[in-house]
């Protein structure tokens, strides 16, 4: 067993190419992360608009790239509309997961604003607060209290949907294990041994969430 | 409930009791498995299938993508048999001891190929010239023994056999030559069938049929760059243009339509032939 494992983890600087993949895999998903709150935060604008157009667009949108598997996705962005460009593969990997995230950030977004109470922003306006000001002090602390379990698996999920970008070329987690597994001959084991390190980096995120979480009970609790 | 639970209990004995036997092979792409199963037994009547030992009339057949998602069936009891290409499975067999094989067949002359697009034809026919003139000097069937037949067993032996595997890995690292100004041909490699198509340990593209491709580019001085994609997507990057050309396809002589070869797709000569298919199955099953 010892032996396998070393054949799998270190034999030939194999944990270089694991820890590279690793890399990839990382990049990937935090660019994407990123971009697409961005992105999911301007179509749950134009999606809560009063504009007809602009709510129509968004609605489109969310519910096309919702609805569409993202491998299907990634791989009409890779090999269609990007094929002649000299874009980079993880360029339109990035490009094509924050499109998709953005999509789900926005409705999960839209879902937390509508929970919160539109009294309170009434009652912040006549207070005399701008509409900004009542957004920013009343509804947004608010919305990110409630967002914030749904966001965490939404990062979560991102992670392990970015495993499909070995169909584009990229030489990510999955795509390094699978390389291992076909050169070993040892699937079983080398798959677990890739499970387990996606496992991990799911509770280094939960453990971000759960730290961010602490940090804020004790700010209210000194206030 | 009780009653319930026997039922579903005597329905599961009885379908293990039944269940048919099932084969895997790799996934062929214009085929079903059954059909592409048919069509190698087939071939007997053209001098082609063959088969010592197991009785297989009944079986059916099941593709996989990929040798490792076959052999996750193998050892799930999915499949009972993967049939595979002789050079593949004597890799599997030297490194992995939880397998063996169990009987051998052959359904006539079968050859991997580069595939190239339709339009394309000047290039794959540059291709062909530099596959035939190392096939004429001997260099094609130097590296097919350097990369496919000579393959170490398990490291236990190395002591026995005087191998020095660390001189072997450097013997077999592959280079590519780099020519200024040169034009730069994009190959699609699936990194899925050892001891051919690989990814090495440190993590770049090994095998014999990259030596093959390392060798042609050194011949018609073009530059090779390769790109790493899933089985399933080597036909859109193909088809796309992110590659120009993909390996690999494999051809049946005896049949005169190819089922792993896309129509839109035109194959060079093949550069490894093979006529035996090993059937390999779990070690502990007798």
């Amino acid at each position: 067993m010892s032996e396998i494992l070393y054949r799998i983890l270190i034999q030939g600087g194999s944990y270089k190419v694991i820890f590279n993949g690793l890399l990839a895999t990382l990049r990937i998903s935090c660019f994407s992360l990123i971009i697409g709150t961005i992105l999911g935060a301007l179509i749950c604008m134009l999606r809560m608009s009063r504009v007809k157009v602009f709510k129509f667009i968004s609605s489109v949108y969310i519910l096309i790239l919702r609805g569409s598997p993202v491998l299907m996705l990634l791989m009409l962005m890779y090999y269609g509309i990007f094929a002649r460009s000299s874009l980079e593969a993880e360029t339109i990997a990035v490009i094509t997961f924050s499109l998709n995230v953005a999509a789900h950030i926005a409705e999960l977004l839209r879902a937390s604003i509508d929970a919160t109470d539109y009294g309170q922003v009434e009652a912040a306006r006549t207070l005399g607060f701008s509409a900004w000001q009542a957004f920013r002090l009343v509804t947004l602390p608010q919305v990110i209290r409630i967002a914030k379990p749904v966001y965490q698996s939404t990062t979560i999920n991102l992670i392990q949907w970015t495993s499909v970008v070995g169909y584009v070329s990229i030489t990510d987690l999955t795509r390094v294990i699978n390389n291992i597994a076909s050169r070993t001959m040892q699937p079983m084991i080398t798959i677990i041994i890739g499970m387990l390190i996606y496992l991990g980096l799911a509770y280094i995120i939960h453990g971000i969430f759960a730290l961010s979480d602490y940090l804020q009970t004790r700010r209210e609790e000194a206030a | 409930m009780k009653k319930f639970l026997l039922v579903l209990a005597i329905l599961l004995v009885t379908s293990s009791a039944f269940a048919d036997d099932y084969v895997g092979f790799l996934s062929r792409l214009k085929t079903t498995p059954d059909e592409f199963f048919m069509m190698m037994k087939n071939s007997w009547s053209t001098g082609g299938w063959v088969i010592l030992g197991g009785d297989h009339s009944s079986s059916k057949a099941r593709f996989y993508d990929t040798l490792t998602q076959m052999q996750l069936a193998l050892n799930s009891g999915e499949i009972d048999e993967m049939i595979l290409p002789d050079f593949v499975a004597d890799y599997l067999l030297k490194i992995n001891y939880n397998y063996s094989r169990c009987c051998i067949s052959s359904s006539g002359k079968m050859g991997l190929c580069f595939g190239f697009m339709k339009e394309n034809a000047a290039l794959r026919d540059k291709w062909n010239e530099a596959l035939s003139s190392m096939l004429n000097d001997y260099s094609l069937i130097g590296l097919a023994y350097k990369y496919v037949k000579n393959i170490p067993e398990d490291e236990s032996y190395d002591e026995i056999y005087g191998i020095n595997r660390k001189q072997l890995n450097k013997e077999k690292r592959i280079k590519f030559e780099h020519f200024k100004d040169a034009p730069t041909v994009k190959v699609a490699v699936t990194g899925d069938l050892p001891p051919v198509d690989f990814i090495g340990e440190d993590g770049l593209p090994a095998g014999y049929s990259v030596a093959v491709l390392a060798e042609i580019g050194r011949r018609l001085h073009v530059n090779i760059s390769i790109i790493n994609v899933n089985a399933g997507a080597r036909t859109a990057a193909l088809v796309s243009g992110r590659a120009d050309i993909v390996f690999w396809y494999e051809i049946n002589k005896s049949l005169s339509v190819q089922p792993d070869v896309p129509d839109e797709v035109i194959l060079s000569m093949p550069y490894l032939n093979w006529d035996k298919f090993f059937h390999v199955t779990l070690s502990d099953t007798e």
